[in-house]
């Protein structure tokens, strides 16, 4: 797989000079975990800019096109504010070796076979394979009317990455596309870490939180949407959060791009950018509102070319208020459905339900923009059940645990760091 | 004490068991998984890629019901054959109301026959495998 390592070690160098001239304020491991979800980012831009130029995809034009992009953003990000990214203490080390361990038994995981999601072979693996025969964007084959069956209309930044690894492999190997699941996921941890540290300023604390995220950023849903869209989705929260707390417009501006990103992701990554408004207007942060501008310029254009190529949605298929207003009349329906599938893990659930009970007066206090981005997320996925064409049975089994797997790092990372600052809080008042 | 709570509630203990599982019975297991209600598809689809060009249209043939039904099997079919055949076009012979789809068996250079051997007009034999046929339309 030293292909496919290889344009993940291009991605991350590239990644490095992007994160630093987006975000100043991002240091240590914020700044590699950044720099991996920005590089999987460029280089899978650069296939689709290659690709509406009509340039055929071969290894020199990537590697230049990353290059364009990486060296300029790296001249002006050399001339930033180095912040100071040393961690002091040990007491971070085991749950640290503990991460990696379980990275690594991901990433084994994940590379053991060719990837076997169905979703993998029926959407994401599949365009990315037909782009890679294709050798850029087929929009032919987006727009046949027999391919609605593959979502056509689902963003491309996923099946994109994937044919980044074949382009620098210049072959199709499918057993390595679940690396780009092993980097979102290392991506994400390692935000969390320095985010964590910043705020507990505690080695240990940062390493349990990040340890307790790995089975959330290393989603089980190998070479599929999730782990991407986990990983831009809680980084674009997770900064955004950083940003409005500690009045870093810049921090809040690198959160929106993540946001974008988690568009260009999935669909539900367009509704996670108004749920963030939405959490921000609740806050009184107007301006940090306007911020958000540059999660728009990264998902415009391909909402444009989606409907130039009238690429159909099936969510939006005719009929939506009338779906709407019968599945309102029978709530049961949903309710039942959510019932029945049952998201398992009953241990975390009651820990995360105890906890923000314990934790409430800090949680409304401190994180009201997260919770209320993701109660307004969760609004837009029932509301989606609600304008389903599917069966609503149907829909719920086959999506429910994964939509709710996009809310719960962020949710989990806020009540561990409540928690913390509860124990952190109350251990020298018992002192005295 | 919570938050360990929350930390051993999430854990997945799988990512530590990988470690010591036989890997390679594993990676055979995960390899057929979603081809496993049509044994040897996986195998007869990367024999048809082998045999097809870049292009080529290719209709899917199976009797995989005695109603030939969409949901009785033949949905399962198309949905695993285009990924092993990305690059060629894959036509159904079917559509999801059951309908016979004729104008995609006109437009077919082949037909891959799955667990079949069917005798189509203006389509010779050119491959024969332990899970179906691979037909040429007849120049």
């Amino acid at each position: 797989m030293t292909p496919e390592l290889v344009a993940i070690l291009i991605a991350c160098v590239a990644g490095v000079a992007v994160a630093w001239l987006l975000d100043p304020d991002a240091a240590g491991s914020q700044l590699g975990g950044e720099a991996i979800l920005l590089g999987i980012a460029t280089s899978a831009g650069v296939l689709f800019m290659l690709s509406m130029m009509h340039i055929p995809w071969s290894r020199t034009a990537l590697v230049t096109g990353v290059a364009i992009v990486a060296l300029p953003c790296g001249w002006r990000g050399a001339r930033r504010r180095f912040v100071d990214g040393r961690v002091r203490g040990y007491g971070g080390i085991p749950f640290d070796l503990l991460t990696v361990i379980l990275l690594a038994g991901y990433a084994l995981l994940a590379t053991l076979a060719p990837v076997w999601e169905f979703d993998f072979l029926a959407d994401w693996g599949l365009k990315a394979r037909t782009f890679w025969e294709a050798g850029g964007i087929d929009w032919a084959f987006l727009e046949h009317p027999l391919h609605r069956i593959v979502h056509p209309d689902y963003p491309p930044l996923l099946p994109l990455a994937f044919d980044v690894l074949a382009v620098m492999r210049g072959a199709w190997n499918d057993q390595a596309a679940g690396l780009v699941s092993v980097a979102f996921a290392a991506g994400i941890l390692l935000i969390v870490h320095r985010l964590a540290l910043e705020e507990t300023d505690s080695p240990a604390a940062a390493g349990f939180i990040t340890a307790a995220l790995v089975p959330f950023a290393a989603t089980p849903w190998i070479g599929i949407a999730e782990g991407p869209m986990v990983a831009y989705g809680t980084a674009g929260l997770l900064l955004v959060r950083k940003g409005i707390q500690r009045e870093l417009p810049r921090t809040v501006a690198a959160g929106a791009v993540m946001l974008g990103l988690a568009a260009l992701t999935k669909n539900e990554g367009l509704t996670l950018i108004v749920a963030a408004a939405v959490a921000l207007i609740i806050e009184r942060r107007f301006r940090d509102v306007v911020r958000l501008w540059p999660a728009l310029v990264v998902v415009v254009p391909w909402l444009l070319l989606r409907s130039f190529h009238a690429l159909p949605t099936d969510l939006a298929e005719s009929g939506v208020v009338s779906r709407i207003i019968e599945h309102l009349g029978e709530p049961q329906t949903i309710l039942a459905a959510i019932r029945k599938y049952p998201l398992g893990k009953g241990l975390f659930w009651i820990g995360i339900v105890a906890g923000m009970v314990m934790t409430i007066r800090t949680l409304l206090r401190k994180e009201r923009f997260v919770l209320v981005a993701l109660l307004t997320q969760l609004a837009f996925y029932i509301a989606a059940y609600l304008a389903s064409p599917h069966d609503i049975g149907w829909h719920v089994r086959w999506s429910w645990e994964r939509l709710v797997a996009h809310l719960t790092p962020a949710l989990t990372y806020v009540v561990l760091v409540a928690l913390i600052a509860r124990r952190g809080v109350s251990e020298p008042a018992a002192q005295s | 004490m919570i938050a360990l709570a929350i930390a051993i509630g999430a854990f997945e203990p799988f990512y530590l068991r990988i470690f010591t599982l036989d890997r390679t019975r594993q990676a055979a297991l995960l390899t057929e998984l979603p081809y496993r209600k049509l044994p040897g598809l996986r195998q007869f689809l990367l024999d048809v890629r082998a045999r097809t060009q870049k292009g080529a249209v290719i209709a899917m043939f199976a009797p995989l019901t005695r109603t030939r039904e969409w949901e009785g099997g033949y949905d399962y079919l198309y949905g695993r054959a285009l990924y092993p055949l990305a690059g060629r076009r894959v036509v159904p012979l079917l559509d999801p109301e059951n309908r016979f789809q004729p104008q995609n068996l006109a437009e077919a250079d082949y037909v891959a026959a799955y667990h079949a051997g069917p005798q189509i007009e203006g389509f010779v034999e050119v491959w024969r495998g332990p899970s179906g046929v691979l037909l040429r339309r007849a120049r």
